[in-house]
């Protein structure tokens, strides 16, 4: 589903990704960890054309990137993306952050869009809000509200940056929830994550990304309990 | 030391027509103004180079210099070079809409770098076309940022437009003065006037108080 041949991203003359090789087969879930700024982001972002990147190559499905303007708006209406500051259009009902895209982008009616922003929003367990506004949501409620809003294109591949960052604690557990069930789906999944026990849980394969390299990727099982890569190790000791 | 009300009501239809000339002063100068002040914010945001230096230049030239210089160079002096002579009215109003766009252009630029980057970034991974970008994410936000400060800019012009009677528009303040000369009733003529200008700019000023308590607010 996506191949990434030696993806490499400056910004100005930081090397952000020094060529980073990876695939993930259609309806796997993977999981990158490491520490904040060592890439993690960028690479998820470069996914779906908010880095354009610098050199290497992109496949997802059918599009190669680099690719140009009218490609580039496909590919992100293929690839949904959840924010760890949600992004949420605050001027907008839930209902309407949902339905927006796909009555710009996909020629839903307004009524066919509403009807399917409220399904998602079942789905995601926040149907009763969908008449409110962002700003009157918790977090945990908004970032919930988001993942529908990625799910409303129907999207091949979701990528998750860190959606539970921002998160108060004890709000953290409902959008892991949320993203476990959409596991089970069929889904393509990359998640920017910390939560260990999550990616352990949820993952088909895990991948360790440090100073814009990926280190290491492996299954869950190995990839916990047996690391082999020693900066891994000294990471994994920290947060585990 | 009376105050003669009579005076004012024999010449009301004079003073009408002039109220109704500062009225299309302001209207026509702010169209055109925010048509220039649209251009100039674009070539600031989406350019570089040539039309980026002339949008900077612009704005930082026509907010330096006073109204009533560009009101008597227009009038004056531009003929000189375009080898035509617009009338008063159009001289004022293009005089008058110059630094207005200036002003406009500032306002726009800031309101839009007001919306954060998380929206531009939302709207384009859900994949918007930079056309319904602006017009659903980017405009509704960067406009209610946008409304009281213009609503400031259009209460200056509507005081500025007294400023082209100085080149013999017949707007409201240069028929206050003409009546006021003619009659010998100065003190009716601008005491009325001074009170017409206020009631022009007193919706404005409560709907900026209105637009900012619902800023403050935060509530859509």
């Amino acid at each position: 589903m996506i191949v990434c041949e030696g993806v490499q991203k400056f910004f100005g003359r930081f090397e952000a990704l020094k060529g980073v090789s990876l695939e993930v087969a259609r309806g796997e879930v993977l999981c990158i960890i490491g520490p904040s700024g060592g890439g993690k982001s960028t690479f998820l972002r470069t996914i779906n054309a908010l880095e354009a990147i610098d050199a290497g190559r992109i496949r997802i499905g059918e599009i190669n990137l680099p690719a140009n303007r009218r490609e580039v708006l496909e590919l992100r209406r293929e690839v949904g993306m959840v924010f760890q500051s949600f992004n949420l259009f605050p001027h907008m009902t839930v209902r309407r952050n949902v339905a927006l895209a796909p009555v710009r982008g996909r020629g839903l009616s307004w009524q066919e869009a509403n009807s399917r922003a409220e399904r998602l929003l079942a789905r995601v367990n926040i149907f009763d809000q969908v008449d409110k506004y962002p700003s009157q949501l918790s977090g945990g409620q908004q970032q919930r509200v988001a993942i529908a809003r990625a799910l409303a294109m129907e999207p091949k591949v979701l990528l998750f940056d860190e959606p539970t960052s921002s998160l108060d604690p004890e709000m953290v557990q409902e959008v892991l929830q949320v993203i476990r069930e959409l596991a089970h789906t069929g889904i393509t999944m990359l998640i920017a994550t910390h939560e260990m026990g999550f990616a352990r849980e949820v993952s088909d394969h895990v991948a360790f990304m440090a100073d814009g390299r990926l280190l290491h990727f492996a299954p869950p099982r190995e990839f916990f309990d047996r690391p082999s890569d020693p900066r891994l190790n000294a990471f994994l000791s920290k947060v585990l | 030391m009376s105050f003669d009300t009579t005076v004012i009501w024999q010449n009301l239809p004079a003073l009408a027509a002039g109220i109704w000339l500062t009225i299309a002063i302001v209207v026509v100068s702010l169209a055109i103004g925010i048509v220039i002040g649209l251009l100039v914010c674009a070539g600031m945001l989406l350019t570089r180079g040539f039309a980026n230096y002339m949008s900077v230049g612009y704005v930082g030239l026509f907010r330096a210099v006073p109204e009533p210089v560009i009101i008597f160079w227009l009038y004056y002096c531009a003929p000189l070079i375009l080898n035509s002579k617009l009338s008063a009215f159009e001289t004022g109003t293009i005089a008058l809409a110059i630094p207005t766009g200036a002003y406009l252009a500032e306002i726009f630029r800031a309101g839009i770098q007001a919306v954060p980057r998380g929206q531009f970034e939302a709207a384009r991974a859900v994949g918007l076309s930079p056309l319904w970008l602006v017009w659903d994410v980017v405009a509704p936000q960067a406009l209610r940022m946008m409304i009281p400060p213009m609503l400031g800019i259009v209460t200056i012009l509507i005081k500025n437009s007294a400023l082209v009677s100085a080149i013999g528009v017949e707007e409201l303040f240069y028929r206050a003065t003409v009546l006021g000369g003619q009659t010998f009733h100065y003190f009716e003529f601008l005491t009325v006037t001074a009170v017409i200008y206020f009631v022009l700019i007193l919706p404005l000023s409560a709907l900026v108080q209105r637009q900012e308590r619902r800023l403050l607010g935060n509530v859509w």
